[in-house]
């Protein structure tokens, strides 16, 4: 129920933002009665009100956008003395709250919408020439039946009847495949499933599933039947065979051949950008070893200050010893496992380093690469010293040396004792960011957290928890996490996204070769007298077999064109979803051109070849 | 380069809230006005519920399945959307009450030690 919601949701954008506008104005109102019924005046609880509210409305009449209350937000907190716990604020970003809660759902739901659309109507255009070319072959019968007494509309029911029963097999059949690789196919969905509804396959699914099947077999099936059935028996008695390949059915082989080998392509292109894409995003370097961390979560019971203070240094200096860590450190900063609202920067804007509070060995852990200087060391204890990212030393130096200069952090003098590479804090999408770390001060209101690097097979937990507990104070240790499972967190979406619709361009270049190769087979068949003449002329099995495929791979090509226009059209609706590529990737189109033709070429010459084995004489007998 | 804390904090001021939106309309349908109202009041006022979070919290809930909303009349006549609990919704509260039920009782064995 939830996914209909969302996908209804899709088409009522505007009707649904009306809807959080009424609510809130709805609320608001309640919100301004309580007020008077505490006898303030109307006027005075409207403004307090509103005031508590955000003051949305004030910010609204003054011609904000959405983007220009957040900046006037950023302005003003910016105002504000810095918070020295906290740092500066690097930037605010304000979105509505309709994007907040719907976008990344409804990106997700548009492409596997989008995805699956383009396959349905796939099979409809194989399925729709399927039937006629069944149907042209049974016009003999038809005529018979029609001779017989049957009115046009019980021909196009039998036919119907037929489409019918198929579409019924097919559906269970894709049913049962379903439910078998339904974790799979879950796995590869990016959508979010609400933790206690586990998707299943149950009654309701099933029987959707087999109504839209029955429903597209007979919109498929609908106009072939009809076209057939109309059979005029006098013309049939007279011997004069009605020609039906007029129209939109003159070619009806080529035309499925162009639409299918379009739509694939449609597939197949926006398949191959956001494998591109991901294949980026893989490629980035993101200036630290994720692989190689884990993150453990280590807190006193006792919030006391001064006491974390003297804790925190203490259970580094004892995991040292612990076998089986390589290096170990605590900071108030985890990569990968960022808050947007610390991070966000106005575009264009130069960025103030970011503090980082780090103990030695955070830095090592991660396996920050140094660039100049050295890392952090017991020896600086709570010596106002700093590590600059490298591009955080840019900022501030240019390109002279940083190491040995002083910078204010905070407003506190510090001296640079080292350089390291810029890291992606927030994975791969994120840009590298200006950071300053600096002996870690632990916060009361968060504990840091221990990152820790593994030598071998790393170090059991046991052996963890003994020295967390080793101390003193009282502690709670939480889980060990692998520094993938935050990496795959980042780039597991667009993992998913990719594989599903790779998954859909695979199925869809299949039908699409599936129906050339079908074409062409047909082919023989029907011209099986023009190319027993030809042969009788004394053209040669290669030449027979290359006018076969041609007449074949023609419309293929059409559909190429018109698919790569068609993908250069949809792909900016992709744009979100990509990562370093453009829409209109020429290494992609070019790829999935030179696929389709090879594949086609491949597709339309298998059967074609049986053309080579055309008897001449016994093709003119027949 | 972003904070840990930060993000950690507002998971778990999320989930919190979620739970209280769940527990106050676990008595039937409810507008926001009025989860709002029902948490200051049923907490002696310590608990003031930002509108800033309350909305979001309810459209997630809804976007995850656990809740339903649909527009209706008030007592005194206003159209308002009321939300009210489904199935996942019962499940997750009572998931989450037995959660934090075991989180608090060993909270209180720690201080009481």
């Amino acid at each position: 129920m939830a996914l209909l919601r969302r996908i209804r949701a899709l088409f009522r954008r505007d009707a649904i933002a009306d809807e959080i506008r009424e609510e809130m104005a709805f609320h608001l109102e309640m919100r301004i009665e309580e007020w008077q019924r505490r006898g303030v005046g109307r006027s005075e609880a409207e403004r307090q009100v509103h005031r508590r509210f955000g003051n949305v409305a004030t910010l609204r009449d003054k011609g904000y956008d959405i983007r220009g209350a957040g900046q006037a937000l950023e302005a003003a907190v910016r105002a504000l003395p810095v918070d020295d716990r906290l740092g500066p604020v690097t930037g605010i970003v304000a979105t509505p709250l309709y994007g907040d809660i719907m976008e990344s759902t409804t990106d997700a739901l548009m492409l596997v919408g989008a995805g699956i659309g383009l396959l349905v109507i796939l099979v409809g255009v194989n399925v729709s020439g399927l039937v006629f070319a069944e149907g042209a072959s049974r016009r003999q019968e038809l005529a018979v039946r029609a001779s017989l007494g049957a009115g046009r509309g019980r021909l196009v029911r039998q036919q119907l009847t037929d489409a019918t029963v198929l579409a019924v097999a097919a559906s269970v059949l894709g049913l049962v495949l379903a439910v078998l690789s339904l974790d799979a196919l879950l796995a590869i969905l990016p959508l979010e499933f609400p933790p206690h509804v586990a998707p299943a396959i149950d009654l309701r699914t099933g029987g959707l599933t087999l109504l839209c099947g029955i429903g597209v077999a007979w919109i498929v099936a609908a106009g072939p039947a009809w076209r057939l059935s109309g059979i005029n028996l006098r013309e049939w008695i007279d011997g004069r065979i009605p020609d039906l390949r007029r129209g939109w059915f003159r070619r009806p082989g080529q035309i499925v051949v162009f639409a299918q080998v379009a739509l694939a392509v449609v597939l197949l292109a926006g398949g191959g950008l956001l494998l591109r894409s991901l294949n980026q995003m893989l490629q980035v370097d993101l200036g630290f070893d994720p692989e190689a961390v884990q993150v453990l979560e280590v807190a006193p019971l006792d919030p006391a200050p001064e006491v974390w203070a003297a804790y925190y240094p203490a259970l580094v200096e004892r995991l040292q010893a612990v076998p089986g860590v390589h290096a170990v450190g605590a900071s108030d900063w985890v990569p990968m496992a960022a808050l947007k609202l610390f991070a966000a920067t106005m575009p264009g804007e130069p960025e103030p380093p970011t503090p980082i509070g780090v103990t030695p060995g955070v830095l090592e852990a991660v396996g920050a690469r140094i660039v100049d200087g050295r890392l952090l060391s017991w020896g600086d204890a709570r010596l106002p010293v700093a590590v600059l990212s490298a591009s955080a030393a840019r900022a501030f130096f240019g390109t002279a040396t940083a190491v040995g200069q002083t910078v204010n952090l905070s407003r506190v003098p510090h001296t640079v004792i080292g350089v390291v590479a810029d890291m992606r804090g927030d994975g791969p999408r994120s840009r590298p960011e200006a950071a300053a770390y600096t002996w870690l001060v632990p916060h009361s209101f968060m504990p840091p957290s221990i990152l820790l690097r593994p030598d071998g097979a790393g170090p059991s937990i046991a052996d963890l928890r003994a020295a967390a507990a080793s101390i003193g104070p009282r502690v709670i240790v939480e889980r060990l996490r692998p520094g993938t499972a935050l990496l795959d967190d980042n780039v597991r979406t667009p993992r998913q996204r990719t594989a599903l619709l790779s998954l859909l361009a695979a199925l869809g270049l299949g039908l699409a070769l599936v129906g050339v190769a079908g074409v062409s087979a047909q082919a023989v068949s029907r011209r099986s007298r023009e190319l027993a003449v030809r042969v009788a002329c004394g053209a040669t099995p290669g030449q027979v077999v290359r006018t076969v495929a041609v007449g074949t791979l023609t419309p293929a090509l059409l559909g190429l064109g018109a698919g790569l226009l068609a993908a250069a059209y949809a792909a900016p609706l992709l744009e979100r979803n990509l990562f370093q590529v453009t829409p209109t990737d020429p290494y992609t189109l070019i790829s999935v051109g030179a696929t389709v033709v090879v594949a086609a070429t491949v597709a339309a010459w298998l059967p074609a070849r049986r053309a080579a084995r055309i008897d001449p004489v016994a093709a003119l007998r027949e | 380069m972003a904070k840990r804390g930060a993000g950690t904090n507002s998971d778990q001021l999320h989930g919190t809230l979620d739970m209280l939106v769940l527990k106050t309309l676990h008595h039937g349908p409810m507008h926001g006005y009025a989860i709002a109202l029902r948490l200051e009041q049923l907490s002696n006022e310590v608990l003031q519920v930002e509108e800033g979070s309350l909305y979001p919290a309810l459209y997630r809930m809804e976007a995850r399945g656990a809740l339903s909303s649909e527009w209706g009349v008030t007592d005194t006549g206003r159209r308002a959307r009321f939300y009210k609990l489904t199935k996942a919704g019962k499940a997750q509260l009572a998931d989450e009450t037995q959660s934090w039920a075991r989180i608090t009782a060993a909270v209180q064995s720690v201080l009481e030690s």
